[in-house]
Parts: structure tokens; C-alpha cells; sequence
């Protein structure tokens, strides 16, 4: 069995993930023996539109391929609210650049959010929340000439402005962070198979490839590269190794997941609290937000774990699920994603409180190098955390599989 | 139970050939007797469930979507790495795998990455040859633009619908794999709700409900 199932940003609410992106595949899995590892490590994309409001119900990426033309900017002084276009060069912080002169503009994503966020910190940030800084494209226009650019990223600037209703040939795009990718993800081996043998797990739904942060345009990447070229390969090689008798639906196996699916949905459906399944996740979206997304510290993740574990218990006492089991009921099908949401949630806070250094997108306050960049610690933390399940409202297991590195030197990471 | 990521040995440029050339094979006329069930149907699932029906094995090919070219890779934008160094700007396989593991700050494993900079290239002669349009140069070659990250431009692309491409043509694969018994079985909409594990080796993974 081939596990695709995707990542997992969608315990955030509001990310660049389909509305329909959900753990439950692998979550089930982990719940069955299957290791989860480095859940902490999420993907938070440096250009996205930012949030409008309270009522929306997801975002939108702008590819990071915009940051190969736009310049990311925010006014020079705090509160700035004139028109961009009426601010003068020399009132500007083209801050990546200045900070980031070898890669300027093109950091890697962890980098690129970690200095928008302070820029909005410093109470620099623009637009009506003043949760975003400018990707301005005037000087590209300039240099290339609107054709070229409209060549390169048209659709982009269209759906920009049927969203914004700005215009970004004429005004710079409005951009801020926002939850995109999941870096952690079911453990694998080299085979890609999971600690459940014969169950494969590839594309954003495994942990493998990208350490604590993915470059940009190495999802689609990976995905194929799993799917087209190493399965074929190791998947025969397990086939071939292992004898497998035939299994039907007659098996026990069978019997008890279906059962245990069955008390799931009636115990779902027999709570009829008062509150809606999406009340529960923009809740837990939040608290994941607030508290396990771009920064992170040791009390605050304390913290956090507590008040996940204190919204799960009302989702059991107080939820509302309308309607049936048997027709379709979408919000039936959406209460057991949040369900599975809701003890991800608290995963994620574990591995993050329990990873004391901070490495790529993983920023812990307290481990941090004179100039804000992320302090790894490699001599404790060079390994993937892989969490083993143990049983509902118990800690989870830590398992840890070291990383040597015989090629490449460990550094401090510099982008200058 | 250990973490054994089970590594190959041998130097790094040479792991996945060593694992290619010693790995055990099915049989022709056994992979028919196997039947392989992927979950989603993105890029990962997608491309898989063409190549292992292409092989000849039975596939069981699930969806939560209305039709599986909605899974999400079609929102991907920007676009796909490879080593290829059309440009002339000095990429390699190696600079690919160091950057990526740079980039992931110390925390991936060295063989894996090595071996997805090594597959790299393949990737866009495959997309090409299913009829992937890669943006091209005035003289036709195929473009590259920069991302974050590296010094080099090696991200190939589609406009801002580099997802979406391929996940055209991957969907088409994965259901026009030769016809016959070679076609995937398809099960659109099937939001799951669990696994069993079932059968030997103990453990083994079977049912899903």
C-alpha cells in the first residue's frame, strides 16, 4: 500500500493547502503503527496574499518565482501610511537586500519569513492590518519592460488582482507569510516504506527530504521523483523478498477497523453539543498559529499543549454534527478530519517543545545567534525525531534515528 | 523497535545505482498476481499508480476528490529543480544535493537527498516526453528561472501553473496506461476512514475501510 496522501498545514485553518487537505490517511496510520516524524517542521511561505478578514477560509500563494523580479520592501519608519508608489527610494528598506546581499531577494523561505515578521514587528508592516510588506515590481518593468514580465508571471498578477482588486503592474503586491508546506510527515526508510512493513509513504506525506526547511520548486520535485523512479525499484524489491499470502475483507483485521470506524461516527454524531466543527478549527488554527508557527518558545509551547488537549475535550462534549451516518454528510466527514487535527495539534507542540535549538523553519526564541539567525544545535539535536503512538491521551513515543553527515560539512547556515 | 533507514553502502553517487542493480525483481507474470493500493493522487500518487500499472501490477488508485486531477499539486506555481545546467551557470548534481541539504539546515538525510538530485533530470525528460509544456527560450531549449536558496537558475517551469501541468499529463498516464488489465482501477471520491494491517509479514499492511 502506497500512502500520497499529502501534508498536513491544514491544522492551521487558514493555509495555501486545499480546503479538503487533510492528516486523516496518515494520521490513521501512525495511530497503527506507523512513525510520525519531525511534525514541528512546517512551511511557512514568505509570499502569500495576506489576510483579509476574519470570514475567509483559505489563502493564496504568490510563487515564491516573483522574488526572482520583485523587490520586497517595507518604509523605512514606523507607520508609514503613504501610498507606496508616493514613497521616495530613499524612505525604503529593501531589508533581504541589505541583510541578505549574496542572495538578497532570493533567501530560502524559513529566512524570507522570519525577516518579514520582524519588519511587521517593528510595527513596519503595510496595508490595512499592517500584516504585510511590498513586493514591488517597478524596477523590473523598468529594466525588462511590461511584456517580459507579463511573459514570466501574467496569470500570477491576474490572480492577484481578482483577489486584491489592486493592480500589481501599477502598485506593488501586498505579501505576507503564510502555512504552505509540511515538511514532517510519516517516517521513512531509504525504501521509503514506513515502520509498518509494506506500507509506502511518498511525496509531502513522508518526512525525507527536506530536513527543516524545503527550497522552492523541490516539492513537485520529490513527489515525482518518488512516484516515477524510486518505487518502481524498492517496492519490487519488497515484493519480491516477502512472501504475502492472499488478504480479503474477511480478515480481522477488516472486522476491526470497520468496527472502530462505526463507534467513531455514532459517538461523532450522539454528542450534539452546540458548537460547529469549523467553530473548533478556526479555534485550533489559532492556538497553532499563535503559538507553534513562525516563532516558538518553551513556555508558550507549554503552554499551548494544555489548551489543545482542553479544546479536544469540548470537541468530544460540545460538537455539533448535523444529519446522519449513512447519506453524505460532509460535515460528518470534516468532524473526524479535525478530530484527527486535534491530537496532531498537540504532536507538533511536543516535537517543537522537545527540539530545544532552533534549525530552518523551527525558530525557538531562546536559541537564536547574535543577528536573529536560527542557532542549531547539532551535537544534541542531529537527528529525526520520530514519535511512535501509545495509546489515546498518552504521551507519544520518542524514537530517534541520528543523521551523519560524511559530505558535507555542518555550518552555521548564511544566506550574506 | 530500531530506526534502521536502511542506507545502502557504498560512496554516496553510487547508493541508488548499487540498490538498483542488487535489488530483487518481480517476475513479469507474477506482478499481475500483486495488487497495489495508493492513496491520493497528486504527483506522488499519481505517478506512481502509472508506473507500477505500466509495469504490470494491479493498482487500486483512490481519491478524495470529485476527479483525480483535483488533487492539490495542480495549485503548485512555481516550479520543479533540476541539475540539467542548461543555462551554462555551473549547476550540478552535487550543488542541487548541497543546497538542499543546506537549505534544510543539517536535518535531512545525506542519501536521500543525494539521490533526489541524482533523479532529477530524469524527471524533466519524462515530463517533456509526456507532453509537459515547459516554458522555452526564443531558440526552443527549455527556460530556467532562479529560487530561493540557490545561485544557480535551475527551476524549470509553466507560467505560474507548474503543478498543473504535469498533473495533466500524469492524470492522463495514470489512466491511459495500455489499456486492458494495465489500467489502474480508479475510486474517485473515497474519502477513507482507516487501515487495517493484515497478513504476513507480521504487520503487513492490507485493508483499507
Amino acid at each position: 500500500m502506497l500512502l500520497c496522501s499529502g501534508g498536513y498545514g491544514n491544522v492551521f485553518y487558514l493555509s495555501t493547502n486545499g480546503r479538503n487537505s487533510n492528516v486523516t490517511a496518515a494520521w490513521r496510520c501512525y495511530k497503527r503503527g506507523a512513525y510520525f516524524a519531525n511534525p514541528c517542521y512546517t512551511q511557512i511561505h514568505p509570499t502569500c496574499i495576506p489576510v483579509s478578514g476574519d470570514y475567509q477560509s483559505k489563502l493564496t500563494l504568490m510563487s515564491e518565482s516573483l522574488r526572482n523580479d520583485g523587490r520586497v520592501w517595507v518604509p523605512l519608519k514606523p507607520g508609514d501610511t503613504r501610498p507606496p508608489n508616493q514613497i521616495p527610494d530613499e524612505e525604503r528598506d529593501y531589508y533581504l537586500e541589505k541583510r541578505y546581499p549574496t542572495f538578497g531577494n532570493l533567501v530560502p523561505r524559513d529566512v524570507a519569513s522570519r525577516n518579514a515578521k520582524h519588519m511587521t514587528d517593528e510595527g513596519r508592516g503595510v496595508g490595512a492590518t499592517g500584516l504585510a510588506v511590498y513586493l514591488d515590481f517597478r524596477d523590473a518593468i523598468e529594466r525588462d519592460g511590461r511584456d517580459e514580465i507579463a511573459a514570466r508571471y501574467d496569470n500570477l498578477f491576474q490572480m492577484y488582482q481578482r483577489i486584491t482588486d489592486e493592480n500589481p503592474y501599477e502598485v506593488p503586491m501586498r505579501i505576507y507569510p503564510a502555512v504552505h508546506y509540511t515538511m514532517g510527515g510519516l517516517w521513512v526508510d531509504y525504501h521509503l516504506m514506513s515502520t509498518v512493513p509494506g506500507l509506502f509513504v511518498l511525496g509531502e506525506a513522508n518526512f525525507s527530504d527536506h530536513g527543516a526547511n524545503r527550497l522552492g520548486a523541490s516539492a513537485l520535485m520529490q513527489g515525482l521523483a518518488d512516484g516515477y523512479f524510486v518505487i518502481p525499484y524498492t517496492l519490487g524489491d519488497y515484493l519480491a523478498r516477502n512472501p504475502l499470502p492472499p488478504v480479503n475483507t474477511s480478515d480481522d483485521a477488516f472486522a476491526e477497523a470497520e468496527a472502530s470506524v462505526e463507534s467513531k461516527t455514532q459517538k461523532l454524531l450522539s454528542i450534539q453539543g452546540d458548537k460547529t466543527v469549523m467553530q473548533f478549527h478556526r479555534q485550533l488554527g489559532q492556538l497553532m498559529w499563535d503559538h507553534v508557527g513562525m516563532s516558538r518558545d518553551r513556555n508558550s509551547l507549554k503552554n499551548v499543549i494544555d489548551q489543545i488537549q482542553s479544546l479536544r475535550q469540548e470537541f468530544w462534549q460540545n460538537l455539533r454534527v448535523p444529519s446522519a451516518a449513512h447519506t453524505l454528510n460532509q460535515t460528518l466527514e470534516y468532524a473526524g478530519r479535525l478530530a484527527d487535527f486535534l491530537e496532531l495539534g498537540e504532536l507538533m507542540a511536543r516535537d517543537a517543545l522537545t527540539r530545544d535549538e532552533s534549525c530552518g523553519c523551527h525558530f525557538r526564541e531562546e536559541y537564536q545567534t547574535s543577528d536573529g539567525e536560527a542557532q542549531r544545535n547539532d551535537e544534541d539535536y542531529a537527528y529525526v525525531a520520530a514519535w511512535g503512538y501509545t495509546g489515546d491521551e498518552q504521551a507519544p513515543e520518542l524514537h530517534q534515528e541520528t543523521l551523519t553527515f560524511d559530505h558535507v560539512e555542518l555550518t552555521q547556515r548564511s544566506y550574506k | 523497535m530500531s530506526l534502521d533507514p536502511r542506507i545502502p553502502d557504498g560512496p554516496l553517487n553510487d547508493k541508488w545505482n548499487t540498490f538498483k542493480d542488487h535489488c530483487k525483481l518481480v517476475n513479469p507474470s507474477n506482478k499481475r498476481k500483486h495488487t497495489v493500493i495508493i492513496v491520493g493522487t497528486g504527483l506522488a500518487g499519481a505517478s506512481a499508480a502509472a508506473t507500477l500499472a505500466e509495469l504490470g501490477y494491479h493498482v487500486k488508485s483512490f481519491c478524495i476528490q470529485d476527479s483525480p486531477r483535483r488533487a492539490h499539486s495542480i495549485a503548485a506555481q512555481g516550479g520543479i529543480n533540476a541539475t540539467k545546467n542548461y543555462p551554462n551557470d555551473g549547476d550540478s548534481i552535487w550543488r542541487l544535493f548541497y543546497d538542499t541539504i543546506k537549505g534544510g539546515d543539517y536535518r535531512a538525510r545525506e542519501a536521500n537527498v543525494y539521490r533526489l538530485a541524482q533523479i532529477s533530470n530524469h524527471i524533466i525528460d519524462h515530463c517533456v516526453a509526456q507532453g509537459v509544456p515547459f516554458a522555452r527560450d526564443y531558440g526552443g531549449l527549455l527556460a530556467n528561472r532562479s529560487f530561493g536558496g540557490a545561485q544557480v537558475s535551475r527551476t524549470f517551469y509553466a507560467k505560474g501553473q507548474t503543478g498543473q501541468q504535469p498533473e495533466g499529463t500524469v492524470y492522463a498516464a495514470r489512466n491511459a496506461r495500455s489499456g486492458g488489465h494495465r489500467r489502474p482501477r480508479a475510486g474517485n471520491y473515497h474519502p477513507q476512514a482507516d487501515y487495517g494491517t493484515a497478513g504476513a509479514p507480521p504487520g503487513g499492511c492490507g485493508a483499507a475501510v
